[in-house]
């Protein structure tokens, strides 16, 4: 593999500065999914480059959403792998804090300037020129390649379950990697196994007719004394979810993914200061920090509202009082199942009666360490940049991986390529990705399309 | 010789003139429009039928105090506010806001029944006295106040400052309203209030709620404080909350069980198939009488709009108000409330209180009470409504506990007044009546107390 490094290497360092041009042009053509401006310009943009690369190429449309670029090359008859990225962007908005203008990209101490530079056009552009580079070095692609580039993943991806569905047979290959995020703040590549699922329920308690002066108080009962009684019973102060049965599914890191979470960089102190808190709500090792972030199940409260809150004082008995929360879901939870629990508990719950909006959203999902592709990913990571990439078992957040695995089959995990979080000023003004970050991505995955080829058909 | 209620039949017109002119002259507190102006007109129309009148200076809107004295006589001090509300949303109203409107036996006009026309009641009730016995029957104080509508910031201080100029046997409060039924009411005390800001803090900005598992989270903080407020059977859990509060006389108790409920009319006003039971009732009014409170007016955090936003929030806020009986102390029980969250480990809730009202409740033995209550009957034609207390809150205390009388509140508002809102109203002979009730009570009052 040394030698594939060295030559792919010198093909990046011979070529860098059109590639530098291009993912330049290509991050000058605005693409805001919430606002629309210039997606169709993008998408045209595109598959063009991909033609023009030799991908046979497809838009794949759903009423009422934005297309999804398809291409695909390589060898019919080799083994498959599908690449997924978005080419849409979060609206740049507030301009004024902007140094340089979000779709004017402007090169500065190394890093390139523009929205969308690491999320996920810096991501998505890495992985079409290591299909480039390596059709280029070694004269084609040695496994069929398809890539999957979708346009509303900044508005929460309405359509792409279905989009999986639809296309499964187009789209199914033996993995499927996410190329989104960046690597490790430490520089190190990062991986990620997996990712939470989660549930959202919102709650509304409706009691009185009206709002009623509080004089009243003896005699009206309260939709907020409700709620909050209610929700007072789902968790306790130590954090743990009350709701019967809840916690009985949820299953423990194994040892190989305890010995992953050991190699993950965690620093406590960092921890707090960064979020400015006293305390964590667990703290000790970093590995029981880790592994409470990463498989305790959780009850949020990201939403109260009830009655009068303003200024001034007012005294009102709040006729409806609504909480919305999320249930973030770990290894061995069901959202069905977790659902039906939530449910059972709020409707038979003393407090009641509630009306409950209570959604699905995703399963939780992981894929083994030892899988062949993780494997892979890990090594190429490693020998494309010389360190040891930081592997998490999974995201602390949840995400659609659940849905890649179950329609387009085989192992699916994330890849990062972009800089990492805490200098890419991804959704905020500002955002980047270092040069070197694009260039040694593009190795990395030219690295892997070329041994993936080898895990068979 | 002429009797006062003569004397007051014969002059409504000039009555209501003048009290029109009162109305046109706007004196809406809360930005300061008109109230000088207001004070000053008020005043001169005092000092008019023979009352010594000054307006005095405080930290914001004056005060307009008056006395006519009758050496050797009790002391009466009416209370009443010149101030009103704003008249916004003005393309609500029927009639221009400050054009007193009269309209099927109602005077339509901002401050008509809150409260300009109810204290001119007094007013009106000196001249007829006056002028048809010569002498007033009693001694009268007036103390008009312009910041009623503001939350009379300067009232209890303004009663620290000159309880010599105060000092009477008993307190006349001018506001409210009369019962629905038509029925006169009268009113012996208020409840008390605290006002609470309750304030939890996480971490430094709102978070990604995937770190919820280790980032403290206010929201639940504030649940888990709040529902240890309060129990299932609805009682306050604060240690101590209950102790001071005062039960209800046999005489008490029975003048609530007097008062006229239509509870199915109730529960289908407010929606409900049923209310609350108290400590030791279901009865509809001694438990809005006796019971003290503690309610939640309104809490916020996060995100609060359609769809999904997975938030882990950095603050949370509540607005509790408590509503005490008598002898519950408002810095005793905001102290038992701090207490009670430190040691519930609650600490990390901050806890601020806006304003509070010390509760009242003239004993329902008093003589007044029966004298108010005949001069009612005679005017009304019907039996008088006493509430031991209602269950607002209001200034009364500053009578009550800074000047050491007995307050009643009389309304002569009717119950439809729509004082704060657009279109507002005083009945026109509720007006009147108010005048020949004052005029009675006033005259019988030597003998009875």
């Amino acid at each position: 593999m040394n030698d594939l490094i060295k030559r792919l290497k010198a093909y990046v360092e011979e070529n860098r500065e059109r590639l530098i041009d291009e993912l330049t042009a290509f991050l000058a053509q605005p693409s805001v999914s919430t606002t629309g401006l210039g997606i169709e310009e993008t998408v045209v943009l595109l598959r063009e480059h991909l033609e023009k690369l030799g991908f046979e190429t497809r838009l794949l449309t759903l009423p009422g959403a934005y297309p999804v670029v398809f291409g695909q090359a390589g060898p019919k008859e080799a083994a498959s792998l599908t690449v997924y990225g978005h080419y849409d962007v979060q609206d740049p908005d507030p301009l004024s804090e902007w140094d340089s203008d979000p779709f004017k990209p402007q090169i500065r101490e190394g890093r390139l300037y523009a929205r969308g530079a690491t999320d996920d056009k810096g991501n998505l552009w890495a992985n079409i020129k290591a299909a480039q580079a390596l059709m280029e070095v070694t004269g084609g692609l040695p496994l069929r390649l398809k890539l999957f580039f979708e346009g509303e993943e900044e508005i929460g991806s309405p359509n792409l379950r279905t989009y999986l569905q639809e296309y499964s047979s187009l789209l199914s290959s033996r993995a499927t990697i996410l190329c989104d995020r960046g690597v490790h703040e430490s520089g190190r590549p990062q991986i990620y196994l997996g990712d939470k699922g989660m549930v959202s329920v919102r709650v509304r308690a409706r009691r009185a007719k009206r709002d009623v002066h509080s004089g009243h108080a003896p005699l009206i009962p309260s939709s907020a004394w409700d709620l909050v009684r209610f929700l007072g019973t789902i968790k306790d102060e130590q954090g743990r979810i009350l709701i019967p049965g809840y916690l009985d599914e949820v299953s423990p890191p194994d040892e190989e993914e305890l010995e992953l979470i050991r190699t993950v960089p965690f620093d406590p102190v960092q921890f707090r200061e960064r979020y400015g808190i006293a305390a964590p709500l667990v703290s000790g090792t970093p590995e029981k920090m880790l592994t409470a972030l990463l498989y305790q199940p959780t009850a949020n409260i990201s939403g109260l509202r009830s009655g009068w809150t303003g200024e001034k004082p007012k005294t009102i008995i709040p006729a409806a009082s609504e909480a919305i929360l999320d249930f973030r879901l770990v290894k061995g939870q069901e959202s069905a199942r977790a659902a039906e629990k939530i449910e059972r508990f709020a409707s038979e719950s003393p407090w009641g009666p509630f009306e409950l909006d209570i959604q699905p959203h995703f399963e939780e999902y992981r894929c083994p360490p030892s899988d062949p592709w993780a494997r892979l990913a890990m090594d190429t990571a490693r020998a494309a940049t010389g360190r040891d990439p930081v592997v998490w078992p999974l995201l602390d957040g949840s995400g659609p991986l659940c849905w890649f695995h179950r329609y387009l089959g085989g192992p699916t995990f994330i890849i990062g390529l972009g800089s990492p979080f805490e200098t890419a000023n991804t959704h905020a003004p500002n955002e980047n990705i270092g040069l070197d970050q694009y260039l040694t991505g593009i190795v990395q995955m030219a690295a892997l399309l070329y041994q993936g080829a080898g895990l068979g058909r | 010789m002429t009797s006062p209620e003569t004397y007051i039949d014969q002059n409504r017109d000039r009555f209501l003139e003048e009290l029109f002119t009162f109305l046109r002259q706007p004196s809406i507190s809360t930005r300061d429009e008109g109230v000088r102006e207001c004070a000053a007109l008020l005043a001169g129309m005092m000092k008019e039928v023979g009352i010594e009148t000054e307006v005095y200076e405080t930290a914001r809107h004056p005060v307009v105090y008056g006395q006519i004295i009758k050496e050797g006589a009790p002391t009466v001090l009416v209370y009443g506010h010149y101030d009103v509300q704003p008249p916004e949303p003005l393309e609500e109203w029927l009639t221009p806001p400050f054009e007193p409107t009269l309209k099927g036996g109602k005077i339509f006009c901002r401050g008509s029944s809150d409260d300009k026309s109810q204290l001119f009641i007094y007013v009106k009730a000196v001249e007829a006295l006056k002028r048809t016995l010569g002498e007033m029957p009693v001694s009268v104080k007036f103390l008009y106040e312009g910041e009623e509508e503001i939350g009379s910031p300067n009232l209890a201080p303004f009663a620290e400052t000159h309880k010599d100029l105060l000092a009477a046997d008993l307190a006349f409060f001018s506001d409210s309203h009369i019962h629905e039924s038509g029925r006169p009411i009268l009113i012996l005390g208020l409840k008390g209030l605290v006002y609470l800001d309750l304030r939890a803090r996480g971490a430094a900005r709102d978070q990604h709620s995937m770190r919820a598992t280790s980032i403290p989270n206010p929201a639940w903080r504030l649940v888990w404080a709040l529902a240890s407020l309060k129990g299932p059977d609805n009682r306050v859990l604060i240690p101590g909350f209950y102790d001071q509060a005062r039960e209800l006389t046999e005489l008490e108790k029975k003048a609530v069980a007097a008062i006229p409920c239509d509870e199915a009319g109730l529960l289908e006003y407010f929606g409900l198939k049923e209310f609350l039971p108290g400590r030791f009732s279901r009865d509809y009014y001694f438990n809005l009488v006796s019971e003290p409170t503690c309610n939640i007016a309104g809490f916020i955090t996060g995100f609060t709009g359609e769809g999904t936003k997975t938030v882990l929030p950095a603050r949370a806020s509540a607005k509790v108000d408590l509503r005490l009986v008598p002898d519950q102390r408002p810095e005793d029980i905001l102290a038992k409330i701090r207490k009670h969250l430190a040691d519930q480990g609650f600490g990390d809730i901050e806890v601020s209180a806006h304003h509070s009202l010390i509760p009242s409740r003239t004993p329902i033995d008093h003589p007044a009470v029966r004298l108010i209550n005949s001069a009612l009957e005679e005017v009304y034609g019907q039996e008088p409504i006493v509430f031991p207390n209602i269950g607002g809150a209001g200034p009364n205390y500053v009578f009550t506990d800074i000047l050491g009388q007995p307050c009643f509140v009389v309304p002569h508002a009717t119950h439809d007044q729509a004082n704060h809102a657009p279109n507002e109203s005083m009945d026109l002979e509720g007006f009147f009546k108010g005048i020949k009730t004052a005029v009675k009570v006033f005259q019988r009052l030597p003998q009875n107390i």
